[in-house]
């Protein structure tokens, strides 16, 4: 059976390519309504004929467009949008793929655009990700990210695709398994913030990313997954995070991440 | 620095630590004048609150003076004496801005314990284990206070250490105690427990507008205090049955409150509390709820019971079906101080609570270990020891 690697695309229901030319800005209940009205403009417009008809086709063929797209231009020179940013769900997990996913969610009590806001900026990923030393941007939607592990540092390449409306951050690679990192942000009900989903899609026959991750995250990448969002989550809501430090004859915390506060220089390279 | 710090179950000792630093933008380090003994300290020696670990220095209600503060502490300010709240909160979570601190999401730094035992971590308190964040007490020369502008409070001029180290865990406990009971005029409230959280629960519960409240306890300095004190009737579980006397005593209704201020190593008289050391000793249980048991029992229909003592695992044989029946309403937990200390001085500071008295013993740092022994057998009429710590 041939299979298709499930895209940021899928999860939102947009198709990718419009995505990609033009954001969406109109709401999925106009998208329909206009694409009706526009076909039944074209319909008269066939029916009457005349210069009235010509205009009546074009005028529906815009609106066909428009409902199709999903992207009206009138709406894109006033900066208006119709289209409330999509609740995020879970994505189609693929078997022929063999795929083992990971979903983490916390709610910060911020606004969901600071929250991406914060989270697009390569240089704020190693004050809350574990292990992370660095996010290069290698730009033309390519970053590298440097992880120290024991001493040990180490670097490797992906894919970004940001998704500025749906608020989505997508990492993948090129080779290998289809594996991805997304960040899927929706808003909280009742204004208690934004909720944040972390979700990892690993290959089990050890792709690229789950061996970066298996190198940071000791082979427990949920693990990872759960602290990375606890410590943003402070990082946002509280200010810093939180360390009850070292002191007395206590040598560190068991087993956990080492407390680091937000201080480590970045590689060389990388961007500020 | 010298530091009171946990040696093994019953076993404390002053050793030398390093001094706080600043860790993070919102620290301040305070140079501690006064910290106290509290009930749940005992639970930690005792050995019921697991995660304790050699060298852990203890201590959580305290008064200081601020020496040194970071970059974002903006309200602190180095020389201001402050008391701290022994709960910590981040100010801005969602439980923050609700004013329930204790239930902070941002201040356990070792969150995996609680997580697992009560379904989602709970915040960070001063020398109280390493479930509970693994925070240096304050039994020591210095302690560091993460988010002081949101946990430290100014003293108000003139006020002496003696009246308001309290208002750091007992007083705004023993006050919660009493907030969540909602009281309304002509209410009877009883109180189990004459420590200093139950002195204070009695106090506060008038202030909240009780017609009466009777303590109970069985050591006589103890009942003596709360009646002498704070005003309370007082009733010996040794020497009446409880049950029988506060229905007598409230004309057959019962009370219409009833706030424990003893937790989970209740002491008790019958065949079930026999029955609940035996499965505290074997750990198939690991909170004996002679208390809790008790107040639900003897609350009246329709009532609260409010759960100031420190429960922290499992209880058995909790009488669901009275508290169903009766349509109780229960409130418990760790105290929410942010919320409560700026009024709570306001009353220090008209005069209208004086918790000084709670203090009946002083010591140094190197006397711990006899500090808490008596504390525990509540020998000498000990109600609260107080270190002063040596520089
Ligand atoms: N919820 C909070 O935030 C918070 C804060 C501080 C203390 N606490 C808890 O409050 C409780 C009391 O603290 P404390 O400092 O007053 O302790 P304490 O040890 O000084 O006092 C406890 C009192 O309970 C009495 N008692 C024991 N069994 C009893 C029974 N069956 N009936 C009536 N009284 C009984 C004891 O005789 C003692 O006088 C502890 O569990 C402590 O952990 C809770
Ligand atoms: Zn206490
Ligand atoms: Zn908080």
């Amino acid at each position: 059976m041939h299979s298709k690697t499930p895209r940021l695309d899928d999860i939102h229901g947009i198709p990718a390519r419009a995505r990609k030319m033009n954001p969406l800005n109109v709401g999925p209940n106009e998208r329909v309504v206009s694409a009706a009205l526009g076909g039944g403009l074209v319909a008269w417009g066939i029916w009457r004929r005349g210069a009235l008809g010509l205009l009546a086709g074009a005028v529906g063929g815009a609106l066909v467009h428009r409902g199709v797209r999903g992207y009206c231009p009138a709406y894109a020179a006033f900066g208006i949008s119709s289209r409330k940013a999509p609740k995020p769900t879970p994505m189609p997990l693929l078997e022929t793929e063999k795929l083992t996913r990971i979903e983490r969610t916390v709610t910060v009590a911020r606004p969901a655009a600071e929250v991406y806001a914060f989270l697009r900026d390569p240089s704020h990923v190693p004050h809350f990700a574990p292990h992370v030393e660095g996010v290069e941007d290698l730009g033309e939607g390519r970053i590298r990210v440097w992880t120290v592990l024991n001493g040990e540092r180490s670097s490797w390449e992906a894919h970004i695709d940001l998704d500025h409306e749906a608020r989505a951050i997508v990492l993948g690679h090129a080779e290998g398994p289809p594996e991805r990192l997304a960040i899927l942000l929706g808003d909280a009900p009742g204004g208690r913030g934004t909720e944040i989903r972390l979700v990892l899609e690993l290959s089990k026959t050890r792709g690229l990313l789950l061996r970066a991750l298996a190198a940071v995250a000791g082979a427990d990448p949920d693990a990872w997954a759960h602290a990375g969002l606890r410590r943003l989550k402070m990082l946002l809501e509280a200010g810093e995070i939180v360390t009850a430090g070292v002191w007395g004859h206590h040598p560190a915390r068991p087993g956990g991440a080492p407390d680091r506060q937000p201080t480590g220089s970045p590689p060389a390279g990388s961007s500020p | 620095m010298q530091a009171l710090c946990y040696q093994g179950v019953n076993r404390v000792g002053v050793e030398t630590v390093p001094d706080p630093e600043l860790l993070g933008p919102h620290d301040a380090i305070l140079r501690v004048t006064m910290s106290s003994v509290c009930g749940s300290d005992l639970h930690l020696l005792d050995g019921y609150v697991p995660t304790m670990r050699h060298g852990d220095i203890i201590g959580h209600e305290f008064i200081g003076e601020v020496i040194e503060v970071a970059t974002e502490v903006k309200k602190i300010r180095p020389g201001m004496r402050v008391v701290v709240d022994s709960i910590i909160g981040c100010g801005h979570c969602f439980f923050c801005q609700s004013e329930q601190y204790s239930l902070c999401d941002n201040t356990n730094p070792e969150p995996e314990f609680t997580d697992k035992l009560y379904g989602y971590p709970t915040a960070g308190i001063y020398g109280y284990s390493h479930a509970f964040g693994g925070f240096a007490g304050s039994h020591a020369t210095y302690v560091r206070v993460p988010f002081a502008d949101t946990n430290a409070f100014e003293v108000p001029e003139g006020l002496p250490d003696e009246r308001v180290l309290f208002a750091s865990d007992a007083l705004p406990t023993g006050y919660m105690g009493a907030d969540l009971c909602n009281i309304q005029p002509g209410d009877v409230v009883a109180v189990w427990g004459c420590g200093g959280v139950g002195q204070m629960a009695i106090l506060s519960a008038y202030l909240l507008g009780a017609e009466r409240v009777i303590a109970i306890d069985r050591f006589p300095e103890r009942l003596a205090m709360a009646r002498d004190r704070a005003g309370a009737e007082i009733l010996d579980y040794e020497q009446v049955d409880v049950r029988e006397a506060l229905r007598e005593m409230t004309g057959g209704r019962g009370p219409d409150a009833c706030i424990d201020c003893v937790g989970m190593e209740a002491h008790g008289t019958g065949i079930d509390y026999a029955y609940d050391r035996v499965k505290q000793a074997v750990r198939l249980e690991t909170d004996r709820p002679t208390v809790l048991r008790q107040a639900i029992l003897a609350c009246r229909k329709g009532g609260t019971v409010s759960i100031m003592g420190v429960y922290g695992g499992f209880v058995d044989k909790f009488p669901m079906g009275a508290a169903m029946n009766k349509g109780l309403t229960l409130k418990m937990g760790q105290q929410h101080g942010q919320r409560y200390i700026p009024r709570l001085l306001e009353h220090i500071r008209k005069g209208e609570l004086d918790p000084s008295y709670l203090i009946t013993h002083r010591a140094r740092l190197a006397d711990g270990q006899q500090a808490y022994d008596t504390f525990k057998e509540k020998r000498d009429g000990c109600m609260r020891v107080v270190f002063t710590p040596e520089a």
